[in-house]
Parts: C-alpha cells; sequence; structure tokens
C-alpha cells in the first residue's frame, strides 16, 4: 500500500496529473507525453524515492504503472 | 545551502510551488544529459537563495560541435567528463584501446576549450575504462586528466558518477547522490561569484611608499624597514607573498607612466615591476583604468581588489564598480592587520595550484589590445556633485600665505610651469600690483584644504597657478578661474611652460586652449563660459 502511494505520487508529480486520475492503468500506450525521456525521469523518481538502484534489466518494465510497481517490490 | 538531502519528487514540488518571480540565467555547455539534474540545481537555488535558475543546454552529444563552431554564444558553465578529453575513454562507445595520438587530442581539446573561455568548468573525475596496462598507467592518466582540467580553471568532482545510468540514459549521475551533486555545484558558483578574488590593485603614493612621487621625486619616496615606512614595507612584503601564491597584483596611480617604472627600478623595494601583471600611471579616473584592465586581462570586476589611501578614490571606485571590493589604506599597522585577515578570507577561496604561481607570467602575454585610455570622454558631473564639494576662495595677498607660497614651491605635477618663487620674489611681485588667491575644499569626506594657489602679477598674468594632486579631476581648476575671471580680473593671460614633470597641466592646457606649445594664453570670461557652463553647478557656495 506504502509503495502504490509513494508511486502515486511521483506519477502525479511527473506527469503533472490531478490526484482523482486512475493511475494504475496508465502506462506508455495511452500516455502521450511517455516518451523515453519520461522514463529516465521515472527511473531517477524512483530510485530516489525508494532510495533503491534499479537494475538495468528492469529499465524496460518502466513502461506502465502497473509493471513499475512489480519492480518496486523486488527490491 | 540546506544540509537536509532532496529526493526528486521533493525536487519537482518545490518548482512546481515557487511562485517568486526571481530568476538567474545559466548556460550549460556538455556532452552528457543533464536534464534530471537540471530540476536538482533548480530545486536547491528555491530552497536556499528563494530564486529559480533558468538554465539552458546544448542537446545531447553535440559538445564538440559547440566547441568547434563557437556557437555557444554564452560561454557561461561547462561541465567536461574524461570522454569530452579524449575519446576512447568513453564507455558509451565501448571498450576500444588507446589511440597512440592521445597527447596531440588532449592537447587539442585543451585548447579548444580554453580559447572559449567559459566563466565555470566543472570536471567530474569519472572512472576510466580498463584499457590501460596496469594500475600505474590508469592512476597517471586519472591524474593527468585532472590536471589538464585543473589547468583550464576547472572545479573537480569526484564522486558521484554512475556508469549505469550514463549507458542507459545518458545521464552519467548517480540518482542517490544527484542532490549533492546539484548543491556542490551551486556552492561552487556561489563562492566564485563571492569569494574568489584573483587580483589586488594597488595606489602608489602614500600607500604601496610612504611620500608622493610626482612631488617629492625619485628619492623622496620610501618603503623601508625604518619607524616612518614600515607600514609600507609590511604591505609590500604582505603583497609579495599573495603574488607568489598566485594573486595578481596591479597598480593604479594617478601618476606618469615612465616616473613610476623608474620609481620601482632605482629603489629597492620588496616588489619590482615584474612582479606586477599591469601598471596602470595616468590621470584617467581610477574606474575607467581598472575596467580597462578587467578587459586586458579578461578577468571579471568581481575579482578585483582595490586598495587606496584616499577616500575620494576609494568611493569612486564603490559607486561606479560596485563589484570591485574596495579597503581604504590605514596609516595604522594595527588596522592594516585587520584588512590582512579579511583579504585572507577573500583570497583562500581558491586553492593555490602550480598554475596559478605562474599566473603573472601568463597573463602579462595577454596582448595589450586597448592601452590607450587618453581622450576617453566621460560624464562625470553626476559623480562630482554627490562629492558635495566646497570651496572657499581666500586672497592672500596681504598676509597668512604661508600655504600658498609652499604650494607653489612643492607643487610639480598640476604645474603651470614649474618655476619656483621664494617669499620675497611673491611679496615683490605683490607689491608692484600682484596678486595671490588660493582655494580651500572640503567635501563630504572632510577637509582636503588649501589646495590651488594663484600667482597674477600687474599685468594680469598668472606667472603661477598650480594645485594639488590630491584633488585631480574635479574640475576645482575650471571652477577657480572662473571664480577669478568673474571676481579679479575679466581677462587673465596663463603663463604655461611644459616641463619633466607637469603632464596634469599639458593635459589642461590641451583641454583648455588645445594646445600645449610653451607660452601666454589669453583667457576671458566668455572663453570660460563656452568651456564649462555648468561648474557653478558642480561646487556648493564660495566665500
Amino acid at each position: 500500500m506504502k509503495n502504490i502511494s509513494a508511486l502515486e505520487n511521483i506519477f502525479i508529480e511527473i506527469f503533472e496529473l490531478d490526484s482523482n486520475n486512475d493511475l494504475s492503468k496508465l502506462s506508455s500506450a495511452n500516455h502521450k507525453n511517455w516518451d523515453s525521456m519520461m522514463q529516465v525521469n521515472l527511473i531517477v523518481a524512483v530510485e530516489s524515492e525508494f532510495n533503491i538502484s534499479i537494475d538495468p534489466d528492469d529499465y524496460e518494465m518502466f513502461n506502465s504503472f502497473q509493471n513499475i510497481l512489480q519492480v518496486i517490490e523486488k527490491y | 545551502m540546506g544540509n537536509k538531502s532532496l529526493t526528486y519528487l521533493q525536487a519537482l514540488k518545490l518548482i512546481k510551488s515557487f511562485s517568486n518571480q526571481q530568476q538567474q540565467s545559466h548556460s550549460i555547455t556538455c556532452s552528457a544529459n543533464i536534464n534530471p539534474l537540471i530540476h536538482f540545481l533548480r530545486a536547491n537555488m528555491i530552497e536556499s537563495h528563494d530564486t529559480d535558475l533558468s538554465i539552458s543546454s546544448n542537446e545531447f552529444g553535440t559538445l564538440k560541435q559547440h566547441l568547434i563552431s563557437n556557437l555557444s554564444d554564452q560561454k557561461d558553465i561547462l561541465f567536461l567528463f574524461p570522454w569530452d578529453l579524449i575519446e576512447s575513454l568513453n564507455w558509451r562507445t565501448g571498450i576500444t584501446s588507446l589511440d597512440e595520438r592521445y597527447e596531440n587530442e588532449l592537447n587539442q581539446n585543451f585548447q579548444l576549450i580554453e580559447a572559449q573561455s567559459f566563466k565555470n568548468i566543472f570536471y567530474f573525475s569519472a572512472p576510466l575504462p580498463p584499457i590501460f596496462l596496469n594500475t600505474n598507467q590508469k592512476e597517471f592518466f586519472k591524474s593527468k586528466l585532472d590536471m589538464t582540467a585543473s589547468k583550464l580553471g576547472s572545479t573537480i568532482i569526484q564522486d558521484g558518477i554512475c556508469l549505469k545510468n550514463f549507458i542507459s540514459s545518458g545521464c552519467p549521475f548517480d540518482n542517490l547522490l544527484i542532490d549533492e551533486t546539484a548543491k556542490k555545484i551551486l556552492l561552487t558558483l556561489e563562492h566564485k561569484k563571492n569569494e574568489a578574488k584573483k587580483i589586488i590593485v594597488t595606489d602608489l603614493d602614500e600607500t604601496l611608499w610612504k611620500g608622493i612621487l610626482g612631488e617629492d621625486g625619485l628619492g623622496g619616496i620610501s618603503a623601508e624597514a625604518e619607524p616612518s615606512s614600515h607600514i609600507h614595507f609590511i604591505y609590500q612584503g604582505y603583497l609579495k607573498i599573495l603574488q607568489e601564491r598566485g594573486i595578481l597584483l596591479a597598480i593604479c596611480s594617478k601618476n606618469d607612466q615612465d616616473l613610476v617604472e623608474k620609481a620601482l627600478e632605482v629603489n629597492s623595494f620588496v616588489l619590482k615591476s615584474e612582479d606586477f601583471v599591469s601598471i596602470k600611471a595616468s590621470y584617467e579616473r581610477k574606474s575607467i583604468m581598472i575596467k580597462e584592465l578587467s578587459k586586458e586581462l579578461n578577468l571579471g570586476l568581481e575579482h578585483f581588489v582595490f586598495i587606496d589611501d584616499n577616500p575620494v578614490e576609494v568611493n569612486e571606485i564603490l559607486e561606479y564598480l560596485p563589484e570591485v571590493s574596495t579597503f581604504l589604506f590605514p596609516k595604522d599597522l594595527n588596522k592594516l592587520n585587520k584588512i590582512f585577515d579579511e583579504l585572507e578570507v577573500k583570497f583562500m577561496a581558491s586553492e593555490v595550484t602550480k598554475e596559478d604561481k605562474n599566473r603573472t607570467k601568463m597573463y602579462k602575454n595577454i596582448p595589450q589590445a586597448s592601452s590607450a585610455v587618453a581622450n576617453k570622454i566621460v560624464d562625470l558631473s553626476d559623480y562630482l556633485k554627490s562629492l558635495k564639494m566646497k570651496v572657499t576662495i581666500h586672497n592672500r595677498s596681504g598676509d597668512n600665505n604661508q600655504r600658498a607660497i609652499q604650494l607653489i614651491n612643492k607643487t610639480n605635477q598640476f604645474n603651470l610651469n614649474g618655476i619656483r618663487r621664494d617669499e620675497n620674489e611673491i611679496s615683490e611681485i605683490i607689491s608692484g600690483g600682484g596678486k595671490l588667491y588660493t582655494a580651500h575644499l572640503a567635501d563630504k569626506n572632510g577637509e582636503h584644504g588649501e589646495v590651488v594657489s594663484i600667482l597674477i602679477d600687474s599685468t594680469n598674468t598668472a606667472i603661477s597657478f598650480v594645485m594639488s594632486c590630491r584633488v585631480f579631476q574635479r574640475d576645482l581648476e575650471f571652477y577657480f578661474l572662473n571664480y577669478i575671471l568673474e571676481k579679479v580680473t575679466p581677462i587673465l593671460n596663463i603663463s604655461y611652460k611644459s616641463t619633466e614633470r607637469n603632464k596634469p597641466a599639458t593635459m589642461f592646457m590641451e583641454k583648455m586652449f588645445n594646445s600645449s606649445k610653451d607660452g601666454i594664453y589669453e583667457l576671458n570670461i566668455n572663453k570660460m563660459k563656452a568651456f564649462n557652463s555648468n561648474i557653478n553647478k558642480i561646487f556648493k557656495d564660495t566665500i
């Protein structure tokens, strides 16, 4: 639960969304601003917010809210 | 700068909620992707200074193009990585053996960067790829690159690089240390702006030495280990130590250039002329001389310290060049020691390298493109008005004329003909129908005493006209002559003869009569009014 709300915060800031949006379904396929630059920003945010260093193997998982959540759970 | 570490989200939130309009602009040139870092730079600046940063940067991977084509018009900040200096050190292009011509490459890149004179360079001493024969060679390389960077004047940042990030996104910063890196960069920028002084500009007369060169002559100045000039002896010794530590020294004095050079040559002072990166001796405003110097050396005014015993000069710099740190040279060694303490802090900011120690030589090789300071027209009337000068004219034709006579016999520089006259001669001239007048000057800084003296003979010829060097470039001579023409004689002949030391008088003649040939020149009230109609506005009242 803690991870979900922290990740939601990241999404709200990075994609400049408001908290009423359903964030859990967001993915690179359905958000036009989700490009490679955003992906870098998401990685920076996740690493710095959760104080972890993401394995480069997991970078490709940074394509949807659910997948990122899964990655975070691993650390 | 706050000590607590910001996370990326906190940084974004700070930027988003910042409502103040205050903004500082910077441009960063570099080969990497620095987008995440920019957020941290902005957030930290907002947190510590309530100011946002507007940072522009070149496209990812276009550093070389920028350097070669000189594209970056704003030479502000440069970020450098080892692979910017030697390409085979770039992890992104894979591990390739070191090109044998790496020395050439390093030199070329060094020159390319040096030629652009960036204001701030940060060198990130990133890990080098495993392409070396052994650890010794690797260490050697690392220090060679560090040294090259420090020769360029870089701030070297050792930690905070993450190869993983660099490979995956082109952003080489470790996301857990990126806030710290941003704080280091901002601290350095701030430090450089405020503290790092690089040059001391010193006055000569009654500052670098005791005495007034133009008046007392080559033998009349001193800075020895004797009670009378000891403070100047100590001051020179301190400047010498600073110079050895890499601080530049320069002279800015209202004097004749050749006389100053001679004075430094014939007196066995602690400081010799080769210790100074530049000697500016002229009768130009000191604020103009210092500006010239800043241009010649390509060194921002914020790096300048100015020391002078004359409060008027110090105030002029304070007013016109507020970036310069100014000090009034005191008469008391206890007070001078306090100044030393303050200077120590200002100069400690930068670590001294071997290169620093040769800086004076290095700067001396900069071509002196613009040494002509003469004939510059600057409107100083606002400044002169702000001095709130008050002139009192005295008729000294009767008694109480000691100072008037002393001035005529002591003054060399602003002396229209250099002729000395003793008391008897002056008395005779006065009793034959001549007149002797002086001007006393005071301003918001205090009293200057009687500083102008004129001796007019029975034919209305000013056979002596002198003004003390303490009050040059205040237009006092014009005001005084205007008074004489209005109140004493409507036509005044001026006797002028050039001497070895009266350049200021020559400049006066050129201004007033467009000529400096020896002879008698006629001045009348109309000519004076046409020359300067505003003169009475600059000075307060007369008595």
